[in-house]
């Protein structure tokens, strides 16, 4: 049994990062060196992923405030609501209100101007290997917004996907974690055709599983990643290269074991009747404390070994 | 009961002079107490001036923030580091990572201040085990429901602990708790919990006046079918921050009121503190205003001393002069009410 690691979400940031954010806030300091503070941090990580063998990882998006926000910035027609908890943690993020879903004209300065957010490029130009986009699932982005006209989730899905297929091809990014903490219930996932027949796809998804959600697929994801819930891995197993399972708890400090994990991932592979499989975080590790995300990602590397 | 018509009350924080805002985590003790009292004398004059009848605990000078606070004084909590909220706010949670237990007192030195420095009723909000434990990272215990009695437990020694000191110094008089619980309403498929941990928190203390504060829940049905089943006289919960606005009395003008209908069909004897002010906007509402609000109020449960009125929740995120306005309109709009009943 290969076992695989992918790492995804927003990383919670260094305490000199945090403190020099609220530098920035309070005018102590410029766009620059905020701006560069963050680029070393990213890389910092990046080059940490990587050298210690991490196989996939999404951008760690150090400078999102939430999932959304990026995106509610940038896409022409969405803007910033109320802070909203974030499901059911103790975690806020600020509501996408999507106005209109016609121009797919992406303002890519507005993430620079450090208004609602601090100002950093969106993805790190890193060439490293593994490296990936990160985006939130059309269906939760949609799920989790304030719609105002009548927009529907299909027409919401199209544009959105291809805005994501632009902000692909801008930032030369070669393969993306596309990240859906709704459960799909009975959504296709069919608008995502136009990024699967182009780019590697890594689906990290929430709740069970449903044959009819690949349905309309013209071909495999990279990878589905799910819930260790019953007939999951067999689900994303049928639509993926290599099937993954949530299984580093990113709401809890308690540690995981690389061997208990390692005895865990066998037997799941083999009931299954796989041969690769790929292990990844349970959401953003900004739920996390910074020291305890480290020593997460630790065992992930541990685990890869 | 509450036995007074339209009681108002504090609900708990208020914000901190700069003074001590300022050396609270960076003064020694000796430094820092000596300016809590101050704070403490201080905004008791303010809530005084402002004509509230219940002033709480002086706006909480003695605590920084709700979550902390308690953990300061237990054992099985340690600390990794800061985690995010929103933005660029972060704050403490703690990870349980073994037995929890209760070091000392968590407030009695803050309600020994009280009851040599003021006379009028007081209320202690304390927060809730159901808030401690989802607040916390569990590394210990074998799930959610345990955690959150063990929390009830702790809180159950320190009720027990502060009402002694309370009956020393005032025999007889009332004792008033808020648990706080903000988290109550965020799992809705744990209200089981919710009930027993909070039910464990006042098992067996009896001479007391048990209210449970809640403030920002998506739906306040969730919490009103279980209400019948908690131990506990009242309630006090936010809802001025769910309406509009404007004067009137319909059910159109009062948006951020109209669940409390669903309330009064549920339960017929626990008292409702009415939040009528929002706590989260600088804008001062005007008396009329507020005194709409708690006629909409009456309108729905008609016995003005089922009913207090307060802020949503603590006003620590105003400046103190937005907040004296705040409470002083409250209590104009308050009498104006009780003058026509």
């Amino acid at each position: 049994m290969k076992i695989e690691t992918l790492i995804y979400g927003i990383y919670p940031k260094s305490e000199e990062l945090r403190r020099s954010i609220s530098k920035y806030e309070r005018e102590k300091i410029g766009t620059p060196e905020i701006v560069k503070e963050f680029e070393k941090e990213k890389n910092e990580l990046i080059e940490r992923f990587s050298s210690s063998g991490i196989s996939y990882f999404s951008d760690p998006v150090l400078n999102w405030y939430d999932i959304f926000r990026p995106f509610s910035l940038m896409f022409t027609g969405f803007e910033l609501g109320q802070l909203t908890r974030y499901k059911e943690t103790n975690t806020f993020y600020r509501l996408p209100v999507v106005h209109d879903v016609g121009d797919n004209t992406i303002l890519y300065d507005r993430i620079l101007e450090g208004k609602e957010n601090p100002p950093a490029d969106l993805f790190s130009s890193s060439t490293a290997s593994g490296h990936l986009a990160f985006f939130p699932g059309a269906h939760s982005f949609y799920a989790m917004s304030d719609i105002r006209r009548n927009i529907s989730e299909e027409e919401f899905s199209a544009f959105v996907i291809k805005n994501y297929m632009q902000i692909m091809k801008r930032y030369g990014m070669r393969g993306a974690v596309i990240f859906d903490p709704v459960e799909y219930g009975d959504a296709s996932l069919s608008p995502l055709n136009p990024l699967i027949e182009k780019y590697p796809i890594y689906l990290v998804t929430t709740g069970k599983l449903s044959k009819k959600n690949f349905a309309g697929l013209n071909g495999d994801l990279a990878s589905i990643i799910s819930d260790q819930m019953p007939g999951n891995i067999k689900v994303a197993s049928e639509n993926s290269r290599v099937p993954g399972i949530k299984a580093i708890d990113a709401r809890n400090t308690l540690m995981e074991s690389a061997e208990e994990l390692r005895h865990l991932v066998s037997r799941i592979g083999e009931d299954a009747r796989v041969d690769r499989i790929i292990v990844a975080n349970s959401e953003s590790f900004d739920f996390l404390p910074r020291q305890i995300a480290d020593r997460k990602t630790e065992v992930m590397a541990e685990l890869g070994e | 009961m509450a036995g007074k018509k339209l009681e108002t009350q504090e609900i708990g924080s208020f914000r901190k002079p700069e003074y001590l805002s300022r050396k609270f985590h960076t003064g020694s003790e000796g430094e820092v107490e000596p300016l809590k009292e101050r704070a403490t004398i201080e905004t008791l004059q303010l809530f005084n001036r402002a004509g509230l009848e219940n002033i709480g605990v002086g706006g909480e000078m003695f605590r920084w923030e709700m979550y902390e606070h308690f953990a300061q004084y237990i054992t099985g909590l340690k600390f990794y580091g800061m985690v995010r909220s929103f933005d660029n706010r972060y704050y403490k949670k703690g990870s349980i990572v073994s037995e929890l237990r209760r070091t000392s007192s968590l407030h009695g030195d803050e309600l020994d201040f009280l009851l040599r420095n003021s006379k009028g009723e007081i209320k202690l909000p304390i927060t809730g085990p159901y808030t401690m434990m989802d607040w916390s990272f569990n590394e210990h215990y074998k799930d959610r429901d345990e955690v959150a009695v063990a929390f009830g437990r702790i809180l159950n020694e320190e009720i027990r602990d502060l009402k002694k000191r309370w009956d020393i110094a005032r025999p007889g008089e009332k004792f008033q708790v808020q648990i706080d619980e903000p988290a109550t309403t965020t799992h809705p498929a744990e209200m089981d919990t919710v009930v027993e941990s909070i039910n464990r928190s006042v098992e067996g203390i009896g001479g007391a006046e048990f209210s449970l504060h809640v403030c920002y829940s998506k739906d306040y049905r969730v919490l009103y079918d279980r209400v019948p089943e908690m131990k506990l006289q009242g309630l006090n919960l936010e809802y001025a921050n769910r309406d509009k606005i404007v004067t009137g009395t319909g059910d159109s003008d009062r948006p951020g009121y109209n669940d409390i209908r669903y309330f009064a069909e549920i339960e017929d004897r626990k008292f409702l503190g009415v939040g009528v002010t929002d706590v989260h906007i600088d804008e001062i509402e005007p008396v009329e205003v507020i005194e709409d609000r708690i006629k909409y109020v009456l309108g729905i449960i008609d016995d003005p001393e089922r009913i207090k009125i307060n802020p949503d929740c603590g006003l620590r995120t105003r400046s103190r002069e937005i907040g004296y306005e705040k409470l002083r309109n409250m209590v104009i709009a308050r009498d104006r009410v009780v003058e026509k009943l």
